[in-house]
């Protein structure tokens, strides 16, 4: 009886810890692809303001979750691949919606900024054929 | 001429003894056996658990077997040894050599049965500070065996998580505050595992179980595993000390039985002079070559 206690509390003791880390597979690929649709909503010239900004809050909300899910996967942690290296080099633009309401800036400006435009540059670009 | 034959006879007996105890020794080397694995769950478990799953797996097995049936066989030869060395002391003559006889024969046995469990021991020691190495090497592997890259990406990961910590609270609040949405299922569902999972920490936390882990082991599993390859480095040592304690109680077997056979040696020569000059043809011619 007291054999199976102890290969009982051993079992749970080696679950616990084996599936502590289990691995959440594409956190990153979900935030990347959830960030372009976000972005491609902000450069699509085929939106209405509203239809823009609709769109924007839908994927924004989303990018929350799935950033933060990013932030808190633990299975990420050491992980040495483009992806994950990717991700963590620029919390800025990896995590845009955080960092814009860190920042209290627009995410668009926000990206921006980060991607080295200024509001004032492109306010003062001229359009001409190349 | 009696006691004379005994030497052969007792020098017949060691070797057929010794001979009899090398063959057997070679039989169970081979079922005596400990195979210890060291496994990815073995190097997760909590260091106490570790000594603990180590023992177990070492008692389930044929080593630890021999080795209780050679400690008992070593017991039972102890006790022989005590009688026969009492029987000894209190017999006399031909009955007092024959026990003497006896005596060595059983000290050569025991010495044997020492020696054979010395070897269980020795192979089990070395075993298992083996499997205490294997698991140091693999523990400060997974510790420090990371590249450069590896460990600037741990400490990146480790400040944007910082980052996300300390914000997390205004950047909430503001969500709140631009949009009347409600709050995602994610959110909601993550807020209520986490204050699930505060309950069970704390439990654990409180666990008596997990206080006597604290209190008895506050070291690194690192060094709590150094110190267990010393202990067995010190046991081994021990077992060496016993082993040339052995060998000098087998140098004074050997002796005894040197004496013993010289002393039956001379009993003989002396009772075979007696005897002589008992039957002395000389002395009853004597009075024949007086007169």
């Amino acid at each position: 009886m007291r054999k199976w206690t102890q290969a009982l509390a051993a079992t749970a003791l080696v679950a616990a810890v084996t599936t502590a880390d289990a691995a959440h597979a594409g956190s990153i690929e979900n935030m990347e692809r959830e960030r372009a649709i976000l972005l491609e909503t902000y450069l699509s010239p085929d939106m209405t303001a509203k239809e823009r900004h609709a769109k924007a809050n839908l994927s924004k909300r989303q990018l929350i979750d799935l950033e933060r899910i990013v932030l808190r996967d633990k299975s990420l942690v050491g992980r040495d691949t483009p992806a994950v290296s990717r991700a963590f080099d620029n919390y800025d633009l990896s995590f845009l919606v955080h960092a814009s309401l860190e920042k209290d800036l627009t995410i668009f400006d926000h990206w921006l900024q980060q991607t080295g435009v200024s509001k004032q540059a492109v306010m003062n670009a001229t359009r001409r054929r190349r | 001429m009696i006691a004379s034959h005994k030497i052969p006879i007792l020098t017949a007996v060691l070797l057929a003894i010794s001979s009899v105890a090398v063959a057997s020794e070679a039989v169970n080397s081979k079922s005596q056996a400990w195979n210890p694995s060291v496994t990815e769950k073995l190097i997760k478990l909590p260091q106490n658990y570790l000594k603990k799953s180590i023992d177990r797996d070492f008692q389930r097995s044929p080593l630890a077997n021999a080795l209780d049936d050679v400690k008992q066989e070593v017991k039972l030869k102890l006790q022989t040894l005590g009688d026969l060395s009492i029987a000894a002391e209190q017999a006399d003559g031909n009955l007092r050599t024959e026990l003497r006889h006896q005596l060595l024969v059983e000290k050569r046995q025991y010495l044997n049965l020492i020696k054979q469990r010395q070897k269980l021991k020795k192979e089990y020691l070395e075993k298992r500070r083996r499997v205490y190495k294997r698991i140091m090497a693999k523990l400060l592997y997974q510790k420090i065996g990371k590249t450069p890259k590896q460990v600037d990406q741990v400490k990146k990961q480790k400040a944007a998580y910082t980052r996300f910590q300390r914000t997390f609270g205004a950047v909430d609040m503001k969500i709140f505050a631009t949009t009347m949405a409600p709050q995602s299922r994610y959110a909601s569902k993550y807020a209520k595992n986490l204050s699930a999972a505060s309950a069970l920490l704390k439990a654990i936390a409180a666990h008596p179980e997990n206080k006597r882990i604290v209190e008895t082991n506050p070291i690194d599993k690192a060094d709590y595993l150094r110190r267990l390859v010393a202990d067995t480095d010190a046991e081994l040592a021990l077992v060496q000390q016993e082993q040339e304690i052995v060998g000098y109680m087998a140098k004074l077997v050997s002796l005894n039985a040197t004496a013993l056979a010289e002393g039956i040696v001379e009993d003989a020569n002396k009772t075979g002079t007696e005897t002589a000059e008992q039957v002395s043809p000389i002395t009853p011619a004597l009075k024949y070559f007086i007169q």
